[in-house]
């Protein structure tokens, strides 16, 4: 019996000693052969077991959806959206069980309609990819896309994302539009928006009420604010970061507060913090784009280090030292199990003259202070530089790669000015 | 106008010439951790620890087109809370998290019931998603997985039906209260595993459909994992006879009506079939719906006072050559009105009249005559539909119940049993199950050699009976109770069978008649049957003994130590020489109350005999 020549998307019909199946041929996996039933459901089956088939049906070309156009009101303002990937715009296919993106104005409304309530909805495609996969030539993509269309007036964007480094783009967008009037929200949803459960309306939904209603200047990110469908906070977009796996709410902002909070059954904004003065006059200037050929290390440290784990940053461009506690790290020769400790702060030595070192904390909350105890004080000393950053790793990073782009020569010097309020704290109001 | 005759029962032979046919759809809850996480399986209905609000989004339609009714639904904002415990309620309940992967337990239970129904198990079992509109789960899917087709049974008098399907799948959230703007559900229900067994509709009798889910019944129970007690069994019926549809009844509160349920509906659809040809034949229509509100200006009857006292108003839609049937019974106590306003409410209203009822709560027939005479009917050859309520629901009302009238068809459609057997309209039959598949949990192999199937409850109870002679009720008690007897005739030789049962059934039967206290004999029965194999106490002690370990006091077993035989003589000798003409049974009362049960009843009656003069 040839299953393999089977054409896909057929209907067929599989016999196997006792019992006898009739669905639709999907792509195989693994070893079983996997077949929509009448039914809807899927089954796995293995070849060994079948003892024949025969297809009922050929594939049936798909006919493209209708479209129907959208009439949107276009005195509202209006938000462009662009999609760079993630579950946030998908849809089901339930004859195949696939789950296929939407792009389309039209499209976005389909699944979105109450977006047309808040705002005209403009839409385009950047791309179509996990956010794990993000190098800085994407964050470079969507930079550009949203200052081409500044020039031509737009000002207020959502861009979707995948959530796991939804940060870093959220952050690299703020640094590299630092000198372009748009107001930016980075949007992802933890539940795929093909169940009904979706967070991804919600957070659509708030971040284009908040930007419809607010002159907001700068990036931010809009998710939920807690595991109800009740309201959503928009962070900033700097110092924000995921901080669980799963949870709608996995996003907290880190070393401040969130900048507002959006109601989602009221659609009612309330602002937390004085919002960047828009000027509406302002032109855009230009983009500080990221360079694609960068390379940055981070070292996170724990017990237990080798001098190696330093071995392969010699030819990088940077550093980030993810430190314990205020910003340490083993480099204290304390008794014989410790002597490589003194190998480690040499090979810190080393890299802090041949490139920027710079210090974060594992803590992730609080500020680096590396005065107080002596390893802190050491490796200032080496060249780590950073003392009295407020910045999450993750900032740390992006905005390391960001003076390096565009700041070469001052990046000691700039890494502790304050850009686009990376290093603003407010350390009263943890959020946490 | 002729009033077609319908049936108030169907006999045997009708049910057979109309062409009855039934299936069922059993769904068992087991027992132990859910199906995708490990919090347990007990429903609760205590007060929550916490609240979650959500909002349910209408999913956009298989062609992306902006769909109005969806729009319009989501418009109306109504959310859902579900209540959850610290203690029992983790993430995956939540939505927050992805499933965990599948509880090895239930899918060996769903794999011993696939073998026992010789069914054959699916190679490889790919769970799916299985969209469920209503709230009753916090994701908007059930979780849901085919693990085997094609299987038989055969029930113990020879009814052999096909076992088209078994499902291992979540339960729902169980629904708590409905308000106006959400719905209060409570998580401790979501994810308890349940196996869906879905037979052929192979049935041609009422009974038969009792005797196969009986059966069904039995072998649910005879797994070691299943739960048992109201609710955690569910029967769902398919029905449908030669010229009719199938229809699906939920909610079947017992067994015991689900032959009611199959032959109410095979005459609720002969029935409707007679109306809906006396109508072709009138030529009947249903006209446009018009606002009476002025006929009732003084209304006598509440309902309607009440309604216009809030400035709702009263609608009317005539039915042209209607007159006469829909105060017809298309099954005992329901008429083919109730039919028509079961789809008005659905839409939000309490309920609708018809002429045919009228005049009647509260409504005259000057009213009644006035309406007619509003629409341009005439009473007898006419009738007309009426309902009273706040303008949007009752045009809504109105609409849905006028479009039911004017289709002379049955339809396909999903009913809700009510308590005496008949049933209520609750939605139209789903089309085929919007599914796919859940990429969250990996496809599963199942291990189709190594399933280890438990003998059914039947033969337990068979075997039981037999090797105790025990009446079959008995051997069923003690099974359904988990009373060993076994084992405990095995740990316990000294003790006879016969007086473990009476341990555990007569003895707090006893206690609850003479001094009303409820003793859990489980408690207390190794103790006592210990001490008893260890000849340290005397059976007829154990009354006495269990009572006090029931109120909670310390027992002294020294007071209760069987006495020699030699002793009891002397007893016994005693009480004869205190009155030495008194009657055998006077005597024994009097011995055994010296003895205070320190010694077996039976030693003492044969010593006692042995003792009098003859």
């Amino acid at each position: 019996m040839n299953i393999v020549s089977l054409p896909i998307n057929a209907q067929i019909r599989i016999s196997t000693k006792k019992a006898s199946y009739e669905g639709l041929l999907l792509p195989k996996e693994g070893d079983e052969i996997v077949l929509k039933l009448k039914s809807g459901y899927n089954i796995g089956l293995l070849p060994k077991h079948i003892t024949n088939a025969k297809v009922l049906e050929k594939p049936k070309k798909k006919e493209p959806a209708e479209k129907h156009a959208v009439h949107q009101n276009e005195s509202l303002p209006k938000v462009m959206i662009l999609h760079t990937g993630g579950t946030i715009a998908s849809k089901v296919d339930y004859e195949t069980g696939g789950v296929v993106a939407q792009f389309s104005p039209d499209e976005l409304i389909g699944l979105f309609p109450e977006l047309q309530e808040l705002a005209f909805i403009e839409s385009e495609l950047v791309g179509n990819m996990q956010s794990d996969d993000f190098r800085f030539a994407h964050f470079n993509i969507v930079a550009k896309k949203i200052f081409a269309q500044a020039k031509k007036g737009a000002n207020k964007f959502i861009v979707t994302s995948g959530t796991d480094f939804l940060h870093y783009l959220a952050t690299a967008l703020s640094f590299i539009l630092s000198d372009v009037p748009v107001g930016v929200l980075v949007v992802g949803a933890q539940r795929s928006s093909d169940r009904g459960s979706s967070d991804a309306g919600m957070n659509l939904a708030c971040a284009t009420q908040f930007l419809a209603t607010q002159d907001f200047r700068g990036v931010g990110v809009c998710m939920h604010a807690s595991i109800e469908d009740d309201a959503c906070v928009i962070l900033p977009g700097v110092n924000v970061r995921k901080m669980h796996s799963s949870r709608r709410d996995a996003f907290k902002p880190i070393n401040k507060g969130p900048l507002a909070k959006v109601s989602y059954s009221g659609k009612q904004v309330t602002l937390l913090e004085d919002l960047a003065q828009a000027n509406d006059n302002a032109l855009p200037r230009s983009l500080s784009l990221l360079d694609e050929q960068l390379r940055i290390g981070m070292v996170w440290a724990k017990p237990q280090m080798f001098p190696e784990e330093f071995g392969c940053y010699d030819e990088f461009d940077g550093l980030v030292l993810v430190m314990s506690g205020l910003g340490h790290f083993p480099i204290t020769a304390f008794d014989d199990h410790c002597k490589l400790h003194g190998v480690i702060h040499e090979r810190i030595r080393h890299l802090a003259v041949k490139m920027p070192v710079v210090a974060a904390v594992q803590t992730i909350y609080g500020r680096v202070d590396m005065d107080v105890y002596s390893p802190g004080r050491a490796l200032q000393e080496a060249g780590v530089i950073g003392n009295g950053s407020v910045m999450s790793p993750e900032t740390a990073y992006i905005k390391l790669a960001w003076l390096l782009s565009n700041h070469e020569q001052d990046v000691k010097k700039s890494f502790l000015q304050d850009f686009v309020g990376e290093m603003n704290s407010d350390e009263s109001n943890l959020y946490w | 106008m002729a009033i077609p005759a319908l049936k108030q029962d169907l006999s045997v032979a009708e049910l057979k010439r109309i062409g009855l046919l039934s299936g069922l759809e059993i769904h068992q809850q087991l027992e132990g951790q859910k199906l995708f996480c490990h919090c347990p399986t007990a429903v609760r209905d205590d007060n929550p620890d916490f609240l979650v609000k959500r909002y349910f989004r209408a999913l956009a339609g298989e062609s992306g087109v902006v769909d109005a009714a969806a729009l319009a639904e989501m418009k109306k904002r109504k959310y859902n809370v579900y209540q959850g415990y610290e203690d029992t309620t983790c993430l995956v309940e939540l939505d927050e998290e992805p499933p965990g992967p599948v509880n090895q337990e239930a899918l060996t239970a769903a794999l011993q019931v696939a073998k026992i129904f010789d069914m054959e198990i699916i190679d490889q079992v790919r769970f799916m998603r299985k969209t469920v509109v209503d709230g009753s789960n916090t994701s908007g899917f059930q979780r849901t997985g085919l693990i085997a087709v094609n299987g038989s049974l055969e029930t113990p008098s020879g009814l052999w039906v096909h076992v088209d399907s078994l499902c291992l799948e979540e339960d729902a959230c169980k629904k708590v209260e409905t308000k106006d703007d959400h719905e209060v559900y409570n998580l401790s229900r979501l994810g308890i595993p349940l196996l869906e067994v879905a037979t052929g509709p192979d049935m041609k009798t009422p009974e038969a459909v009792a005797e196969v889910a009986e059966h069904i019944g039995m072998v649910m129970r005879s797994l070691p994992n299943v739960k048992r007690g109201l609710g955690t069994i569910r029967q769902d019926v398919n029905v449908s006879i030669k010229k009719g549809v199938r229809v699906e009844i939920k909610g079947a509160q017992d067994l015991r009506m689900v032959s009611t349920l199959v032959k109410y509906e095979a005459l609720r659809q002969h029935n409707l079939l007679m109306i809906f040809d006396a109508l072709e034949a009138r030529r009947a229509s249903v006209g446009k719906v018009v606002d009476v509100t002025d006929v009732f200006k003084h209304a006598e009857a509440k309902v309607i006072r009440g309604a216009l006292e809030k400035q709702d108003v009263v609608l009317a839609v005539p039915l042209h050559s209607f007159g006469g049937l829909t105060g017809l019974e298309t099954q005992p106590g329901r008429r083919y009105g109730a039919e028509l306003s079961d789809h008005a409410k659905v839409m939000g209203v309490k309920g609708l009249f018809h002429a045919d009822e009228l005049p009647k709560h509260g409504i005259s027939q000057a009213e009644k005559d006035a309406v007619f005479k509003q629409l341009g009917l005439q009473d007898e050859k006419d009738n007309f539909l009426l309902i009273a309520a706040p303008e949007a629901v009752a045009r809504r009302a109105i609409a849905a119940a006028a479009e039911r009238a004017q289709d002379f068809s049955l339809r396909k459609e999903v009913r809700m049993a009510l308590p005496d057997g008949t049933t209520s309209y609750l939605r139209p039959m789903p089309g085929a199950a919007r599914m796919y598949p859940e990429t969250d949990v990996k496809p599963v192999l199942p291990d189709k050699e190594n399933i280890v199937v438990p003998a059914l409850l039947s033969e337990r109870v068979a075997g039981l009976a037999k090797k105790f002679s025990l009446d079959t009720d008995m051997a069923k008690r003690l099974l359904k109770d988990g009373v060993d007897l076994d084992a405990l005739t095995k740990k316990y030789t000294k003790v006879k069978p016969a007086f473990i049962v009476d341990l555990f059934y007569s003895v707090p039967a006893l206690l609850k008649k003479k001094h009303n206290v409820e003793v859990d004999m489980s408690l207390y029965a190794d103790e006592l049957l210990a001490r008893i194999d260890a000849d340290e106490i005397s059976k007829d002690a154990v009354p006495g003994i269990a009572l006090l370990l029931a109120s909670g006091k310390t027992v002294d077993y020294e007071k209760y130590k069987p006495i020699s035989e030699k002793e009891i003589k002397e007893v016994i000798k005693e009480v004869i020489r205190k009155d030495p003409k008194a009657p055998v049974g006077a005597l024994m009362g009097a011995a055994m109350k010296e003895l205070g049960g320190k010694a077996d009843g039976k030693l003492v009656m044969k010593l006692l005999q042995e003792l009098t003069p003859k």
